[in-house]
Protein backbone atom coordinates (compact mmCIF):
# COMPACT_ATOMS: atom_id res chain seq x y z
CA UNK A 1 0.00 0.00 0.00
CA UNK A 2 2.69 2.53 1.02
CA UNK A 3 4.82 1.99 -2.34
CA UNK A 4 1.80 2.82 -4.15
CA UNK A 5 1.14 5.81 -2.32
CA UNK A 6 4.28 6.60 -2.59
CA UNK A 7 4.43 6.07 -6.57
CA UNK A 8 1.11 8.29 -7.25
CA UNK A 9 3.00 11.13 -4.45
CA UNK A 10 5.80 11.07 -7.04
CA UNK A 11 3.65 11.37 -10.01
CA UNK A 12 1.32 13.75 -8.71
CA UNK A 13 4.73 15.83 -7.67
CA UNK A 14 5.90 15.17 -11.20
CA UNK A 15 2.89 16.34 -13.06
CA UNK A 16 2.83 19.55 -10.95
CA UNK A 17 6.45 20.13 -11.65
CA UNK A 18 6.19 19.71 -15.22
CA UNK A 19 3.33 21.99 -15.36
CA UNK A 20 5.09 24.60 -13.89
CA UNK A 21 7.73 24.55 -16.22
CA UNK A 22 5.31 24.19 -18.57
CA UNK A 23 2.94 27.46 -17.91
CA UNK A 24 5.16 30.06 -15.97
CA UNK A 25 9.16 29.21 -16.33
CA UNK A 26 8.83 27.89 -19.97
CA UNK A 27 6.91 31.30 -21.71
CA UNK A 28 9.54 33.59 -20.23
CA UNK A 29 12.42 31.93 -22.06
CA UNK A 30 10.37 31.85 -25.30
CA UNK A 31 11.02 34.16 -27.98
CA UNK A 32 7.71 36.23 -29.11
CA UNK A 33 6.26 34.57 -31.79
CA UNK A 34 5.55 37.10 -34.77
CA UNK A 35 2.18 36.41 -36.93
CA UNK A 36 4.19 39.15 -39.82
CA UNK A 37 6.93 37.16 -41.17
CA UNK A 38 9.92 38.20 -39.88
CA UNK A 39 12.41 39.59 -42.20
CA UNK A 40 16.36 39.81 -41.85
CA UNK A 41 17.97 42.85 -43.19
CA UNK A 42 21.57 43.21 -43.64
CA UNK A 43 21.17 47.07 -43.93
CA UNK A 44 18.49 49.89 -42.95
CA UNK A 45 15.26 50.12 -44.93
CA UNK A 46 15.28 51.65 -48.25
CA UNK A 47 14.66 55.25 -47.58
CA UNK A 48 11.16 56.83 -48.61
CA UNK A 49 11.49 59.74 -49.13
CA UNK A 50 8.02 61.61 -50.74
CA UNK A 51 5.35 64.32 -50.34
CA UNK A 52 3.49 64.23 -47.36
CA UNK A 53 -0.10 64.70 -46.69
CA UNK A 54 0.80 67.19 -44.06
CA UNK A 55 2.35 69.37 -47.60
CA UNK A 56 6.00 68.96 -46.46
CA UNK A 57 8.15 66.30 -47.66
CA UNK A 58 9.42 63.29 -45.75
CA UNK A 59 11.80 60.77 -45.15
CA UNK A 60 12.04 57.02 -43.51
CA UNK A 61 14.91 59.15 -41.33
CA UNK A 62 12.86 61.48 -39.71
CA UNK A 63 11.08 58.65 -37.42
CA UNK A 64 13.88 57.90 -35.84
CA UNK A 65 13.72 55.57 -33.00
CA UNK A 66 10.47 55.34 -33.78
CA UNK A 67 8.03 51.70 -35.59
CA UNK A 68 7.01 52.60 -38.83
CA UNK A 69 4.26 50.71 -40.31
CA UNK A 70 4.33 51.30 -43.96
CA UNK A 71 0.96 50.43 -46.03
CA UNK A 72 0.64 51.02 -50.00
CA UNK A 73 -3.28 51.73 -50.84
CA UNK A 74 -5.50 54.48 -52.59
CA UNK A 75 -8.35 56.05 -51.41
CA UNK A 76 -10.73 55.52 -54.29
CA UNK A 77 -10.43 51.83 -53.04
CA UNK A 78 -13.71 51.06 -51.12
CA UNK A 79 -13.02 47.62 -49.92
CA UNK A 80 -9.28 46.34 -48.55
CA UNK A 81 -7.34 49.99 -47.67
CA UNK A 82 -10.70 50.99 -45.61
CA UNK A 83 -10.68 48.17 -43.66
CA UNK A 84 -6.63 47.87 -42.79
CA UNK A 85 -7.24 51.25 -42.16
CA UNK A 86 -10.03 50.53 -39.51
CA UNK A 87 -7.69 47.15 -38.39
CA UNK A 88 -4.61 49.97 -37.87
CA UNK A 89 -6.71 52.47 -36.00
CA UNK A 90 -8.17 49.97 -33.79
CA UNK A 91 -4.48 47.95 -33.21
CA UNK A 92 -3.01 51.71 -32.19
CA UNK A 93 -6.22 51.89 -29.76
CA UNK A 94 -5.32 49.04 -28.03
CA UNK A 95 -1.61 50.07 -27.78
CA UNK A 96 -2.40 53.12 -26.05
CA UNK A 97 0.79 55.06 -24.69
CA UNK A 98 3.20 52.56 -26.98
CA UNK A 99 1.76 53.94 -29.91
CA UNK A 100 3.19 57.45 -29.43
CA UNK A 101 6.90 55.96 -30.82
CA UNK A 102 4.62 54.40 -33.96
CA UNK A 103 3.85 55.38 -37.16
CA UNK A 104 1.54 54.82 -39.58
CA UNK A 105 2.48 55.80 -43.32
CA UNK A 106 0.43 54.73 -46.38
CA UNK A 107 2.00 55.23 -50.14
CA UNK A 108 -0.65 56.10 -52.29
CA UNK A 109 -0.69 53.58 -55.46
CA UNK A 110 -2.79 56.01 -57.03
CA UNK A 111 -1.05 59.77 -57.50
CA UNK A 112 -3.17 60.76 -59.64
CA UNK A 113 -5.97 60.68 -57.54
CA UNK A 114 -4.34 60.95 -54.45
CA UNK A 115 -3.01 64.63 -53.82
CA UNK A 116 -1.66 65.66 -50.20
CA UNK A 117 -5.06 67.20 -49.45
CA UNK A 118 -7.06 64.14 -49.99
CA UNK A 119 -4.32 62.12 -48.25
CA UNK A 120 -4.69 64.25 -45.45
CA UNK A 121 -8.43 64.31 -45.55
CA UNK A 122 -8.80 60.78 -45.88
CA UNK A 123 -6.03 59.48 -43.47
CA UNK A 124 -7.29 62.03 -41.12
CA UNK A 125 -10.70 60.34 -40.52
CA UNK A 126 -9.43 57.39 -39.58
CA UNK A 127 -6.35 59.04 -37.40
CA UNK A 128 -4.78 62.36 -37.74
CA UNK A 129 -1.29 61.02 -36.91
CA UNK A 130 -1.50 58.95 -40.01
CA UNK A 131 0.50 59.88 -43.00
CA UNK A 132 0.31 59.73 -46.62
CA UNK A 133 2.54 60.12 -49.00
CA UNK A 134 2.82 60.05 -52.62
CA UNK A 135 4.62 61.63 -55.56
CA UNK A 136 5.44 61.37 -59.14
CA UNK A 137 4.38 57.58 -60.11
CA UNK A 138 7.71 57.13 -61.06
CA UNK A 139 9.15 58.03 -57.54
CA UNK A 140 6.71 55.71 -56.19
CA UNK A 141 7.38 52.76 -58.63
CA UNK A 142 11.05 52.85 -57.20
CA UNK A 143 9.84 53.06 -53.34
CA UNK A 144 7.68 49.97 -53.98
CA UNK A 145 10.14 48.02 -55.76
CA UNK A 146 12.53 48.30 -53.42
CA UNK A 147 9.80 47.14 -51.01
CA UNK A 148 8.41 44.47 -52.88
CA UNK A 149 5.17 45.57 -53.55
CA UNK A 150 3.34 45.41 -56.88
CA UNK A 151 1.14 48.25 -58.40
CA UNK A 152 -0.99 48.76 -61.26
CA UNK A 153 -3.91 50.74 -62.93
CA UNK A 154 -6.57 48.38 -64.59
CA UNK A 155 -9.24 49.49 -66.45
CA UNK A 156 -12.43 49.78 -64.75
CA UNK A 157 -16.17 50.64 -66.27
CA UNK A 158 -17.26 54.21 -67.19
CA UNK A 159 -18.16 55.13 -63.58
CA UNK A 160 -14.68 53.85 -61.70
CA UNK A 161 -12.48 54.57 -64.75
CA UNK A 162 -10.04 52.74 -63.45
CA UNK A 163 -8.76 50.61 -60.40
CA UNK A 164 -5.31 49.94 -58.91
CA UNK A 165 -4.16 46.39 -58.19
CA UNK A 166 -1.71 46.50 -55.20
CA UNK A 167 0.19 44.61 -52.81
CA UNK A 168 -1.80 44.64 -49.82
CA UNK A 169 0.99 43.69 -46.66
CA UNK A 170 2.03 45.88 -44.23
CA UNK A 171 5.93 46.67 -43.95
CA UNK A 172 7.17 47.22 -40.35
CA UNK A 173 10.33 48.82 -39.84
CA UNK A 174 12.12 48.55 -36.23
CA UNK A 175 13.12 51.20 -34.18
CA UNK A 176 16.50 50.89 -35.81
CA UNK A 177 15.37 51.69 -38.96
CA UNK A 178 15.76 48.18 -40.12
CA UNK A 179 12.60 46.33 -41.99
CA UNK A 180 11.79 44.00 -39.67
CA UNK A 181 8.12 42.88 -40.54
CA UNK A 182 6.04 41.91 -43.44
CA UNK A 183 2.13 41.37 -42.37
CA UNK A 184 -0.80 39.94 -44.66
CA UNK A 185 -3.31 43.10 -45.13
CA UNK A 186 -5.68 40.75 -43.79
CA UNK A 187 -4.27 40.56 -40.19
CA UNK A 188 -6.09 40.99 -37.06
CA UNK A 189 -5.73 44.08 -34.35
CA UNK A 190 -5.22 41.30 -31.57
CA UNK A 191 -2.11 40.11 -34.07
CA UNK A 192 -0.99 43.58 -35.12
CA UNK A 193 -0.91 44.57 -31.29
CA UNK A 194 0.75 41.89 -30.54
CA UNK A 195 3.91 41.81 -32.74
CA UNK A 196 3.94 45.81 -32.92
CA UNK A 197 3.27 45.45 -28.88
CA UNK A 198 6.89 43.19 -28.98
CA UNK A 199 8.59 46.04 -31.03
CA UNK A 200 7.98 49.12 -29.37
CA UNK B 1 -61.28 11.43 -44.79
CA UNK B 2 -59.68 13.23 -42.02
CA UNK B 3 -56.16 11.03 -43.46
CA UNK B 4 -56.66 13.12 -46.78
CA UNK B 5 -57.28 16.53 -45.58
CA UNK B 6 -54.29 16.70 -43.19
CA UNK B 7 -51.67 15.62 -46.19
CA UNK B 8 -53.69 18.06 -48.17
CA UNK B 9 -53.26 20.91 -46.44
CA UNK B 10 -49.76 19.92 -46.08
CA UNK B 11 -49.52 20.61 -49.69
CA UNK B 12 -50.83 24.10 -49.64
CA UNK B 13 -48.71 25.35 -47.21
CA UNK B 14 -45.69 24.05 -48.54
CA UNK B 15 -46.98 25.55 -51.72
CA UNK B 16 -47.33 28.69 -50.42
CA UNK B 17 -43.65 29.18 -48.56
CA UNK B 18 -41.57 27.87 -51.76
CA UNK B 19 -42.75 31.11 -53.24
CA UNK B 20 -39.68 32.34 -55.01
CA UNK B 21 -39.28 35.43 -53.06
CA UNK B 22 -40.11 34.02 -49.88
CA UNK B 23 -36.67 31.89 -50.02
CA UNK B 24 -34.65 34.92 -50.22
CA UNK B 25 -33.25 36.13 -47.55
CA UNK B 26 -30.96 39.98 -46.96
CA UNK B 27 -29.46 39.47 -43.29
CA UNK B 28 -26.80 41.75 -41.24
CA UNK B 29 -26.07 44.10 -44.00
CA UNK B 30 -23.49 46.74 -43.55
CA UNK B 31 -21.28 48.86 -44.24
CA UNK B 32 -17.99 51.23 -42.86
CA UNK B 33 -18.29 54.69 -41.97
CA UNK B 34 -15.79 56.60 -44.50
CA UNK B 35 -14.24 59.50 -44.93
CA UNK B 36 -16.20 62.31 -46.56
CA UNK B 37 -13.29 62.80 -49.33
CA UNK B 38 -13.81 59.31 -50.28
CA UNK B 39 -16.05 58.84 -53.45
CA UNK B 40 -16.44 55.07 -52.99
CA UNK B 41 -17.96 52.90 -50.20
CA UNK B 42 -18.67 49.11 -49.83
CA UNK B 43 -21.60 47.47 -48.41
CA UNK B 44 -21.84 44.05 -47.38
CA UNK B 45 -24.56 41.73 -46.18
CA UNK B 46 -25.50 37.29 -45.93
CA UNK B 47 -27.98 36.42 -48.84
CA UNK B 48 -29.34 33.30 -48.37
CA UNK B 49 -31.67 31.30 -51.19
CA UNK B 50 -33.62 28.95 -49.43
CA UNK B 51 -36.18 28.46 -52.24
CA UNK B 52 -36.14 26.31 -55.38
CA UNK B 53 -35.06 28.67 -57.52
CA UNK B 54 -31.73 30.00 -58.36
CA UNK B 55 -31.22 33.76 -58.11
CA UNK B 56 -28.84 36.28 -58.68
CA UNK B 57 -28.08 39.94 -57.62
CA UNK B 58 -27.58 41.78 -60.73
CA UNK B 59 -27.82 45.45 -59.34
CA UNK B 60 -28.65 47.83 -56.25
CA UNK B 61 -29.88 51.38 -56.20
CA UNK B 62 -29.92 54.07 -53.27
CA UNK B 63 -30.03 57.56 -52.83
CA UNK B 64 -26.47 57.13 -50.96
CA UNK B 65 -24.69 56.84 -54.44
CA UNK B 66 -25.32 57.88 -57.70
CA UNK B 67 -24.09 54.24 -59.06
CA UNK B 68 -23.45 50.87 -57.63
CA UNK B 69 -21.72 48.29 -59.13
CA UNK B 70 -21.11 44.40 -58.15
CA UNK B 71 -17.98 43.75 -57.11
CA UNK B 72 -15.34 40.87 -56.16
CA UNK B 73 -11.98 41.30 -54.32
CA UNK B 74 -9.45 38.54 -54.83
CA UNK B 75 -5.89 38.34 -52.80
CA UNK B 76 -4.04 36.82 -54.76
CA UNK B 77 0.04 36.19 -53.50
CA UNK B 78 -0.37 39.34 -51.52
CA UNK B 79 -1.48 41.42 -54.71
CA UNK B 80 -5.06 42.84 -53.92
CA UNK B 81 -7.33 43.12 -56.76
CA UNK B 82 -10.55 44.41 -57.44
CA UNK B 83 -13.12 43.51 -60.75
CA UNK B 84 -16.52 44.08 -61.48
CA UNK B 85 -18.96 41.31 -61.48
CA UNK B 86 -20.84 42.02 -64.74
CA UNK B 87 -23.44 38.81 -64.60
CA UNK B 88 -23.84 39.87 -61.22
CA UNK B 89 -23.53 37.50 -58.11
CA UNK B 90 -25.27 34.17 -58.38
CA UNK B 91 -27.36 32.75 -54.99
CA UNK B 92 -27.95 29.08 -56.49
CA UNK B 93 -30.97 27.90 -54.57
CA UNK B 94 -30.05 26.15 -51.27
CA UNK B 95 -26.89 28.11 -50.54
CA UNK B 96 -25.62 31.59 -48.64
CA UNK B 97 -23.84 33.98 -50.32
CA UNK B 98 -21.58 35.85 -47.73
CA UNK B 99 -20.45 39.51 -48.87
CA UNK B 100 -17.96 40.72 -46.97
CA UNK B 101 -14.70 42.92 -46.38
CA UNK B 102 -12.10 41.16 -49.17
CA UNK B 103 -14.42 39.74 -50.80
CA UNK B 104 -17.72 40.40 -52.45
CA UNK B 105 -19.09 43.71 -51.69
CA UNK B 106 -21.52 46.39 -53.23
CA UNK B 107 -19.38 49.17 -54.14
CA UNK B 108 -20.76 52.42 -54.00
CA UNK B 109 -19.34 54.94 -56.54
CA UNK B 110 -19.88 58.84 -56.27
CA UNK B 111 -21.00 58.11 -52.50
CA UNK B 112 -23.68 61.11 -52.30
CA UNK B 113 -23.96 61.39 -48.31
CA UNK B 114 -21.37 61.00 -46.17
CA UNK B 115 -21.48 57.37 -44.15
CA UNK B 116 -21.04 57.86 -39.92
CA UNK B 117 -21.26 55.56 -37.35
CA UNK B 118 -24.82 54.45 -36.44
CA UNK B 119 -26.30 56.16 -39.93
CA UNK B 120 -28.81 53.73 -42.07
CA UNK B 121 -28.57 53.32 -45.78
CA UNK B 122 -31.53 51.86 -47.67
CA UNK B 123 -31.04 50.37 -50.83
CA UNK B 124 -32.91 48.43 -52.68
CA UNK B 125 -31.41 44.99 -53.88
CA UNK B 126 -32.25 43.68 -57.51
CA UNK B 127 -32.19 39.98 -58.04
CA UNK B 128 -33.29 38.27 -60.98
CA UNK B 129 -34.71 34.26 -60.63
CA UNK B 130 -33.72 31.90 -62.61
CA UNK B 131 -37.04 31.91 -65.16
CA UNK B 132 -35.32 35.71 -65.73
CA UNK B 133 -37.88 37.28 -63.77
CA UNK B 134 -37.18 40.52 -61.63
CA UNK B 135 -37.67 41.67 -58.02
CA UNK B 136 -36.06 43.68 -55.06
CA UNK B 137 -35.39 43.39 -51.98
CA UNK B 138 -35.36 46.39 -49.67
CA UNK B 139 -33.21 46.93 -47.16
CA UNK B 140 -31.57 48.61 -44.62
CA UNK B 141 -27.79 48.55 -43.99
CA UNK B 142 -26.41 49.52 -40.64
CA UNK B 143 -23.03 52.00 -40.69
CA UNK B 144 -20.97 50.16 -38.50
CA UNK B 145 -17.31 49.88 -38.12
CA UNK B 146 -16.57 46.28 -37.62
CU1 LIG C 1 -15.25 47.35 -55.43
Amino acid sequence: MTTVRRTLLALAAGVALAAVAWFVVLPRFQSHVFTGTVIQSQTPAPDIALATSTGATASLGDFEDQVVVVYFGYTFCPDVCPTTLSTLKKAVDKLGGASDDLQVVMVSVDPARDTPEMLREYLGFFDPDFLGMTGSEDDIASVATVYGVFFAAEPGTADTGYLVSHTARLMVIDRDGYLKLVMPGDVTVDQLVSDLEYLL
Amino acid sequence: MKRIVLPLLMVLVAGCSGDDSGGLSVDDPWGRPTPDVATTAAFFATISNAGTADETLVGATTDACRVIELHESQMDDGVMRMQQLAGGIPVPAGTTVVLQPGGLHIMCIDKQVPLVEGDEVALDLEFVDGDGERHTESITAAVEDR
